[in-house]
């Protein structure tokens, strides 16, 4: 009897299949991402996974390098992702083979490697969901940014973005500290028009969510949750709290540059920056050049377009 | 009377393309590393699971 787990990240619904209770675990903080897997929908991503103890060379052409854990092949049957770990040997760890739309996966885990180390196994461990989840967003209204998404007090739903360093988990500390808001993350944000489940009667299809996601900052808020997005700042450290309208192309660069897309190919960045167009012709974007105390969330809660 | 170069027929004043250069962080969006700081993946000395945190940024 195959066991199963489903989690849904970003409007994004993943099934997890295996032959063992540990296959389909969801540690935390993706473990508060699950959702009911008997659900009527058919996920939009679905994983199988198995053991394997003997070793398979990669095949085809190699098409991205991430310089550490995860490297990415092609063939003609789809993409071939290897995760390797020095703490593991030479070998890959596990690979995961999915097709082109990220629709079908499996994930080959490594017996061997795991046994010799009496490591537990945790098959969605880290980079490998946020790298499915990302992947798969290339075929949807959607990217994944670096930033922080807050809503409230007042209703109001805002995401901060900015590279390491910028101020996002200082940020969402500030806030939490003195308005009762409701943070979605503190690190990774997914931008997106509503997928069709989440549809109600009577919405504009093409409006703008944000969604919080697993993948937090040294905050740790994490939040299975959406928001309208109203408002975009680019967080910047500097003095007086300083807004400053961004013209289109503007804030398409700097979202991009705080976005996380594959770039192994072109159709991909293509489909990042038409989307990007598009949040930035909808959601009034702002550079933030702001000092982090109280009066820097004074000043967006007192602020009007 | 001199005519102004740099507005054009509709009235709409030129303005010449201008560069910006916007900084990207490779390292940071290909997901190549653990986000906690010095961990490179399952496996590490003193324990294995949930050593590929997703904490940090």
């Amino acid at each position: 009897m195959p066991h199963c787990s489903d989690f849904r990240i970003g409007g994004i619904q993943v099934r997890v299949t295996g032959g063992n209770v540990s296959d389909v675990a969801l540690a935390p903080p993706l473990d508060a991402f699950r959702v009911e897997s008997n659900c009527p929908h058919v996920p939009d991503v679905a994983v199988q996974v198995h053991w394997s103890t003997t070793y398979t060379p990669s095949l085809g052409r190699s098409l991205f390098d991430s310089g550490s854990i995860w490297r990415l092949h092609e063939n003609n049957r789809g993409l071939q992702f290897d995760f390797r770990s020095t703490n593991l040997g030479d070998q890959p760890y596990k690979k995961l083979f999915v097709d082109k739309q990220f629709r079908t996966a499996t994930l080959q885990m490594n017996a061997k490697c795991f046994a010799a180390h009496a490591c537990v196994a945790l098959p969605l461990e880290y980079p490998l969901d946020e790298l499915l989840i990302m992947h798969r967003l290339t075929q949807e209204p959607a990217i994944e940014l670096h930033g922080v998404g807050i809503v409230g007090p007042n209703g109001a739903s805002n995401l901060f973005i900015g590279h390491s360093g910028a101020g996002k988990s200082t940020t969402a500390r500030l806030w939490t500290s003195l308005h009762p808001v409701k943070i979605l993350s503190d690190d990774r944000i997914i931008v997106r028009e509503s997928p069709a489940r989440e549809l109600q009667p009577g919405d504009d299809p093409r409006q703008i969510f944000m969604y919080g996601t697993p993948w937090h900052g040294e905050a740790c808020f994490a939040l299975p949750e959406r928001a309208l997005l109203q408002r975009i700042f680019i967080l910047e450290h500097g003095s007086g709290n300083v807004l400053t309208r961004l013209s289109r192309s503007q804030a398409v660069a700097e979202l991009f540059a705080r976005s996380f897309v594959p770039f192994h190919r072109h159709e991909y960045v293509e489909h990042a920056l038409s989307f990007l167009e598009q949040v930035a012709d909808s959601i009034p974007c702002y550079r933030y050049d702001f000092e982090p105390d109280e009066r820097a969330v004074e000043r967006i809660l007192n602020f009007r377009d | 009377m001199q005519q102004n170069s740099n507005r054009s027929p509709g009235g709409k004043i030129y303005e010449p393309p201008r560069l910006t250069t916007i900084s990207l962080r490779p390292e940071e969006a290909v997901l190549g590393h653990c986000k906690v700081m010095g961990s490179n993946g399952p496996g590490q000395p003193g324990g294995c699971s949930f050593l590929c945190s997703s904490a940090g940024s």
